[in-house]
């Protein structure tokens, strides 16, 4: 089988090219799991923790009481008492709010003349409302204890005020199933899959298909004692092998980095939906490779084609942020269904074939497109041999 | 002869089709694809009110106190919830369909429904929290104190607030600016790719073209100066073109300061050819390791820059500052986002000094490698 042993001389050296976009994949999946983690589960509620900073410029026992209240609802980060300091901090996220308690805050509030905490924020952020709500009901209930125990004391004060706040509401969560698949990070690995999967694709098969398309070597073959049916299928094997296991490969590396989620009914499907986007992605590469005319165009095209799709079709950014006419203008690509089929995917609870439904009918979809660049590829690729 | 060399080389440049498209168009497209990620996201963190249902049963009815403060809470200018009183099946159905973020069963003590974790729905159990806290204290104080219940049912009912709100900057917060600023650092530096160009142009040893050039009679920092001249009015071209189209097709704000904008991107363009430059001359292997070895550190650089994640800028700057420092990519960025958020701040002359310093430092190793070499055969 010569055409397919040369296929598979010509992917092998380039390997390392490939590479690189294996190891951006695991290196972004890696960064994403870490900020992340992994006990975000669904049957469970936890509080939100908003990231801010206190500075405080007197250390009492009412202070410490209310940085320790602060801290059911925040996580305290230390940043540097500068102007450009906090700036900065807020500028990134990093803290959503910086408060600062002044000097003679715990008298003002043992006297019932409390001073206000002054808090610096990101203007109308969401953050910074569980934060001001916290502090004012600190304040309430330090204000009611006050009122209620006039000789009460500092120590004593924000005891009870501190005992009362671990009072907490039950919280219920809803469609809690253990089948359904946890966490958010398993439909990122697989949405992610997409741009890696697509760019080695096209590189890989483009550049099989430069060899093949050059003038002289068009010429050599067709005088060659092999049919032509026998060169495509010889052909179209090597690269639904290359598909497979650069497919092989990415979807082991999506299932180890979410080992939890490994068994569920949710990621068979996911896998499913990663072999028919596979298909699509190959007959979008042999169209391309049909196309371009030269190595360094092979690499600003796919480049191009790789990245476009993946921005407008919620790959690096949730479909839900993308303006509606974007996403109109994604549908035109497989990357949209595929992502569009994940996010289903990762809502399913039912496994019968009504709550399959619409997942089966993108899997057609993307099957359609496979079909469609690869009849456009065979007319570009007839037209070509015609004219060489 | 110089203005000679000089627009031959620019109308070679001009008809190198790769360059043309690294150093111009892909950013362009970079840029765009930027653009139309990011635009919605920046309204990610403005507070709008939370969806709660409130289910209406019998033990609603028994705490009338409780649905009006959720009521006035949901009245105003600034409402804090968006509340719908409803039946529970109703009530599931919306949860399921995110419309509201979780709904309330009133009772002793009340429950709330989710269907997971998330800021909205920690606001909605703070508060319901703070109802049970209240009734706690008030308990507690109330049998110790009896005579205090008047004064603290007055205190509970002045919803007092205690935190003041102090503004730091006028200027608008959007870190989503910082992936432009990277991209414009990316920009800069993909102009190394116009350095190896002109160096293996009149490097003997890298290209027969070059080897040509080394025996006319023409010196041979002429030759090179022309060359090099040519590119940065190239790259600073394409530059200023992708500045135009971020600020006025894709609406990128980068303050109020033109020219010490066009200073940024100047200085930042020389950078970029000149670290070009300076790894073709010292990177003794093929074009292809010495493009490889560009992109790594144009790539890295705009990484840890915040190109692709905003935040990585910052977590470098506050936990490993020397890279920060060390890194062209950040300086470039960081002085753009001086510019906009600390108009014309030390930091930003900071960072003008440093990206000078490396374009000063690539051009005197660049001189030193590549002059006056003599071979003995090629």
């Amino acid at each position: 089988m010569p055409v397919f042993n040369v296929s598979m001389k010509i992917i092998k050296k380039n390997i390392p090219i490939m590479l690189i976009y294996i190891f951006v994949f695991v290196m972004v999946s890696m960064i994403v799991k870490g900020i992340t983690g992994t006990d975000d589960s669904v049957s469970t509620f936890s509080d939100t923790l908003v990231p801010i900073a206190v500075l405080s410029e007197e250390n009492t026992m009412i202070t410490e009481g209310l940085i320790q209240a602060l801290s059911d609802v925040a996580t305290l980060v230390v940043i540097d008492d500068t102007r450009e300091s906090i700036q900065d901090a807020l500028f990134f996220r990093a803290v959503y709010m910086v408060v600062r308690i002044p000097e003679g805050y715990s008298d003002a509030v043992m006297n019932g003349n409390p001073i206000p905490l002054e808090t610096t924020t990101i203007p109308g952020s969401t953050e910074s409302v569980q934060v001001t709500l916290q502090m004012n009901q600190f304040m309430k209930l330090a204000e009611m204890y006050r009122i209620g125990t006039p000789d009460i004391n500092e120590e004593t004060l924000v005891n009870s005020v501190l005992e009362k706040l671990k009072n907490t509401t039950q919280v219920t969560v809803a469609k809690a199933n253990p089948e359904a698949i946890q966490g958010d990070l398993m439909p990122f690995f697989f949405n992610y899959l997409a741009y890696s999967y697509m760019f080695i694709m096209l590189l890989g098969v483009s550049t099989i298909m430069l060899v093949f398309n050059r003038k002289e070597i068009k010429w050599r073959n067709a005088c060659a004692p092999v049919t032509g049916l026998s060169k495509s299928l010889q052909f179209l094997l090597a690269n639904a092998i290359f598909a497979f296991c650069t497919g092989l490969l990415l979807v082991i590396l999506c299932l180890a980095f979410d080992a939890r989620n490994i068994f569920k009914p949710n990621t068979l499907i996911f896998i499913l939906n990663a072999v028919v986007f596979g298909i699509s992605v190959l007959g979008l590469s042999f169209l391309v490779g049909n196309l371009v005319k030269g190595r360094e165009a092979i690499s600003a095209v796919a480049n191009i084609i790789t990245l476009s799709s993946c921005f407008l079709s919620g790959v690096f950014v949730p479909q839900a942020f993308l303006a509606e006419s974007v996403l109109r203008v994604a549908s035109f690509f497989p990357t949209y269904w595929y992502v569009k089929a994940n996010t289903l995917i990762a809502n399913l609870t039912h496994f019968d074939f009504a709550s399959l439904s619409e997942v089966l009918g993108i899997f057609l979809i993307e099957l359609g497109f496979a079909a469609a660049f690869l009849a456009v590829s065979l007319a570009v690729g007839k037209r070509s041999s015609q004219r060489a | 002869m110089f203005l000679h060399n000089f627009t031959y080389r620019v109308k070679c440049l001009l008809r190198q089709k790769s360059l043309v498209f690294w150093t111009m168009i892909f950013p362009i497209a970079l840029a765009t694809f930027f653009y139309i990620a990011l635009s919605n996201i920046r309204t990610i963190d403005e507070f709008s009110p939370i969806g709660v249902a409130l289910i209406d049963n019998e033990a609603l009815s028994a705490q009338p106190a409780f649905k009006e403060t959720l009521q006035q809470l949901a009245e105003g200018e600034r409402p804090l919830f968006d509340l719908t009183v409803s039946d529970e099946s109703a009530a599931l159905e919306m949860l399921k369909d995110y419309e509201i973020s979780g709904f309330i069963k009133a009772g002793v003590t009340p429950e709330l429904v989710v269907l997971g974790s998330g800021l909205n729905q920690s606001i909605l159990k703070n508060f319901l929290d703070q109802y049970s806290q209240n009734a706690a204290a008030i308990t507690e104080i109330v049998s110790m104190n009896p005579e205090a219940l008047p004064a603290l049912l007055e205190s509970l009912s002045m919803s007092q607030n205690h935190v003041v709100e102090k503004g730091i900057t006028e200027k608008p917060m959007n870190p989503m600016v910082i992936y432009f600023y990277a991209l414009i650092a990316m920009a800069c530096l993909y102009g190394s790719m116009y350095g190896l160009e002109e160096v293996n142009r009149v490097q003997a040893n890298l290209s027969t073209k070059a080897a040509r050039i080394n025996i006319a009679p023409v010196h041979k920092l002429k030759v090179f100066t022309a060359g090099v001249l040519a590119a940065l009015l190239m790259h600073f071209s394409g530059l200023l073109i992708l500045l135009a189209y971020m600020h006025f097709v894709l609406g990128v704000a980068f303050g109020d300061h033109l020219i010490q904008l066009l200073v940024v991107i100047f200085v930042g363009s020389i950078m970029g050819i000149s670290l070009g430059t300076f790894i073709s001359a010292v990177v003794k292997k093929s074009e292809g390791v010495k493009i490889a070895v560009v992109l790594v550190v144009s790539m890295l650089g705009s990484f840890l820059a915040g190109m692709n994640i905003a935040e990585v800028k910052y977590y470098i700057a506050e936990n490993l500052p020397i890279i920060g420092y060390l890194n062209p990519a950040t300086l470039l960025s960081d002085a753009l986002y001086a510019l906009y958020y600390y108009d014309f701040s030390i930091r930003f002359f900071i960072n003008i000094a440093g990206m000078s310093l490396y374009s000063l430092l690539f051009c005197t190793l660049t001189y030193f490698i590549i002059r006056g070499r003599k071979y003995a055969s090629l």
